[in-house]
């Protein structure tokens, strides 16, 4: 090798009396080249050397298994970056940059769209709730106060009415639950934030008159908190009074599986017990309460000629009966989830429906028209007034035209700015704003039809669990005669005719 | 690349059959059990000298796949009522071994007989016996080839 001129000759790969592959370890001297030949290459600056093939087949394994870029590639021994020549053209060095842009941009998108998904479900979800907490409060309160309260434009909403009307359909699906003892009452949320809200129609058209009034009118019908306040009890009280009626009357009412087994295997062996011994007023009493695992019991029923042990009937059920428990808890799975939302879905219907019939009957009987107390319908409306709620004030900011009256209405509730605490928590129990006070109570009659239709239809629920009772324990299976069959088959007693 | 890999495979066998039977050339400690086929070697590894592990011997199993050389060999101790695997951080009971040249630091300039010697010196700089982290809940779900457990090398002192 010729070292002066060493700028003019490096030795290269090429130059190696033998080359052994770091990759493949096989060795290929200079004097007995291969054929085909095969391509050497010297990537770094230390002694390693391999065939440009198994280099690759490394670089590919390294990237594909480990995800190494170009920049990340080196010999294992020195560390030096292998570097690459020939075809990389910039279109194809723009694009790898672009790709690798668009992947990691890809990510934040894919972040994006789901919260943006989330967000719009969210929100449909939100303002569905508001809608129907809208329809509901109009279906309970009527139109009229509904109109006097909120207005049919949402933008003049009040702020409070963005917290409760979404919350409406959940609190009437959640009063319905058996499984929450201390249910929220459903007139809670329909009727405790209305009446001390000062109504958006009134406060528009005359803003002077903005004050409270502490039921200045007759005592009846009762002010709305107090029939919040008074309204668990008297459910308590009724749910103790119709289970008691049910239990006097339907005693086995949704019998568990175990039991009605039980019923039919005691009186299929009572049957047996009449025919030999035309005992046929032994009437077998269903057994509460009572647990099916006890062995002894059909094995005594067995022995024909023993009288079936009278036990007295328990009078109530065991609290902690695992039926009656489960009973309840099967009121809230599977399709009957579907009658308990609907159910709970349609109440404001309902009670409208049953105001308005109330409503009727009271032309003809004083009674119950002393008792829903209606007021012939107000005097006809201002026109519909701007918006002014705080959709209304964010509206009038976008576009920049926002002006005082906004303010008032964000702090408007309970107007007790300058009383002491008391008396604002007394107010806003017991006030009415001067429109609910001297509207048509809606509300009452709805609520009393609201009542008026549960106990009916608890009334019908105990005539159908009365009736399928009855038909349980009256049922027969139907005697045949050997009609149509060769009575020489059969081993039939002699009878004197 | 099968080509590659049975050649280099002989090849690396034929070394270590040389270097075993040289007294001079062999790695002290370190012993060729089996080596019926190219998909499975068993050597028996003794740490000489003072350690930790003195007169205590383990058997290693390689198990190749024709990735090889190109992927590391799969390299874990044997578990059996014979021989027991060495109680050291970096090796779980049912002797899968954490080191990062059996995974992300391979490169084909290792060799089987590479790998023996950095695990009996790995032995061999241990400083205290006792198991690895939650080495019961690994055992339990580990897969059979250790190869398929995604180790993460956080320890490069031992």
């Amino acid at each position: 090798m010729d070292q002066t001129s060493e700028d003019s000759h490096e030795p290269t790969v090429d130059d190696l009396r033998v080359k052994l592959c770091y990759i493949c370890r096989e060795e290929e001297r200079h004097d007995r080249p291969p054929h085909p030949p095969t391509v050497w290459t010297h990537p770094c600056k230390c002694t390693l050397v391999a065939h440009e093939n198994c280099l690759h087949h490394w670089i590919k394994t390294q990237q594909r298994d480990f995800g190494r870029s170009r920049g990340e590639l080196k010999c294992p021994q020195c560390g030096e970056l292998y570097e690459f020549e020939g075809f990389n053209p910039v279109i194809l060095r723009i694009f790898n940059a672009v790709n690798r842009a668009l992947s990691r941009s890809g990510r934040a998108i894919t972040a994006c769209c789901v919260g943006t998904i989330v967000l719009s479900s969210g929100a449909g979800v939100y303002l569905t709730c508001v809608t129907y907490g809208a329809f509901a409060v109009r279906e309970f309160l009527g139109p009229d106060i509904f109109r006097t309260l909120l207005t049919t434009n949402p933008m003049n909403w009040p702020v409070h009415a963005w917290f409760y009307l979404p919350m409406i359909p959940f609190s009437l699906i959640v009063s319905r639950t058996p499984l929450v003892f201390w249910s929220t009452s459903p007139l809670v949320p329909l009727l405790f934030p209305w009446p001390s809200t000062i109504p958006v129609a009134a406060a528009l058209a005359q803003s002077s008159s903005r004050s409270m009034r502490v039921g200045r009118r007759a005592l009846w019908p009762p002010p709305p908190a107090l029939v919040c306040a008074l309204f668990p009890f008297v459910r308590v009280l009724y749910g103790r009074l119709r289970d008691r009626i049910i239990r006097s009357m339907v005693q086995d009412l949704v019998p568990t599986r175990a039991q009605l087994a039980q019923r039919r295997l005691q009186r299929r062996m009572q049957q047996g017990r009449q025919e030999h011994q035309r005992q046929g007023n032994q009437q077998d009493q269903p057994q509460h309460g009572q647990q099916p695992q006890q062995p002894q019991q059909p094995q005594q029923r067995a022995e024909p000629g023993q009288e079936p042990v009278q036990e007295p009937a328990p009078v109530r059920r065991d609290a902690n009966d695992l039926g009656a428990v489960a009973a309840r808890a099967i009121r809230v799975t599977g399709a009957s989830l579907g009658r308990l939302v609907g159910g709970a879905l349609l109440m404001p219907t309902i009670a409208r429906i049953m105001g308005s019939m109330l409503l009727h009957i009271s032309h003809a009987v004083p009674l119950i028209r002393t008792l829903i107390a209606p007021l012939p319908p107000p005097l006809p409306l201002p026109p519909p007034p701007p918006p002014t709620g705080p959709i209304g004030a964010l509206v009038g900011l976008i576009r920049g035209t926002r002006d005082a009256q906004p303010d008032i209405a964000l702090r408007r509730p309970f107007g007790a700015t300058r009383v002491g605490y008391g008396t604002a928590v007394l107010r806003g129990v017991l006030a009415t704003s001067h429109e609910w006070a001297t509207s048509d109570p809606v509300w009452w009659r709805n609520a009393l039809g609201l009542g008026v239709f549960l106990v009916v239809k608890d009334g019908l629920k105990i005539l159908h669990l009365w009736l399928a009772k009855r038909e349980l324990e009256e049922r027969h299976i139907k005697n045949k005669s050997f009609a149509g069959i060769d009575l020489a088959e059969l081993d039939l007693i002699e009878r004197n005719k | 690349m099968s080509v590659v890999y049975s050649r280099r495979l002989k090849k690396e066998l034929q070394e270590i059959q040389i270097e075993q039977a040289d007294p001079a050339k062999r790695a002290a400690g370190i012993q060729l059990l089996q080596a019926d086929d190219l998909k499975t070697w068993y050597f028996s590894i003794e740490v000489l000298g003072d350690s930790l592990y003195k007169n205590e011997t383990f058997h290693l199993m390689v198990r190749f796949d024709p990735e090889y050389p190109f992927k590391s060999p799969a390299v874990q101790f044997v578990v059996s009522d014979k021989v027991k695997p060495p109680i050291h951080p970096h090796v779980y009971t049912n002797g899968h071994i954490c080191a990062s040249i059996l995974g992300d630091d391979w490169s084909p300039t290792l060799s089987v007989m590479a790998i023996c010697i950095t695990i009996q010196s790995m032995l061999a700089s241990c400083k205290k016996k006792e198991l690895p982290e939650g080495n019961d809940d690994y055992v339990r779900t580990a897969p059979d080839n250790p190869k398929k457990t995604r180790f993460v090398y956080h320890d490069d002192t031992v």
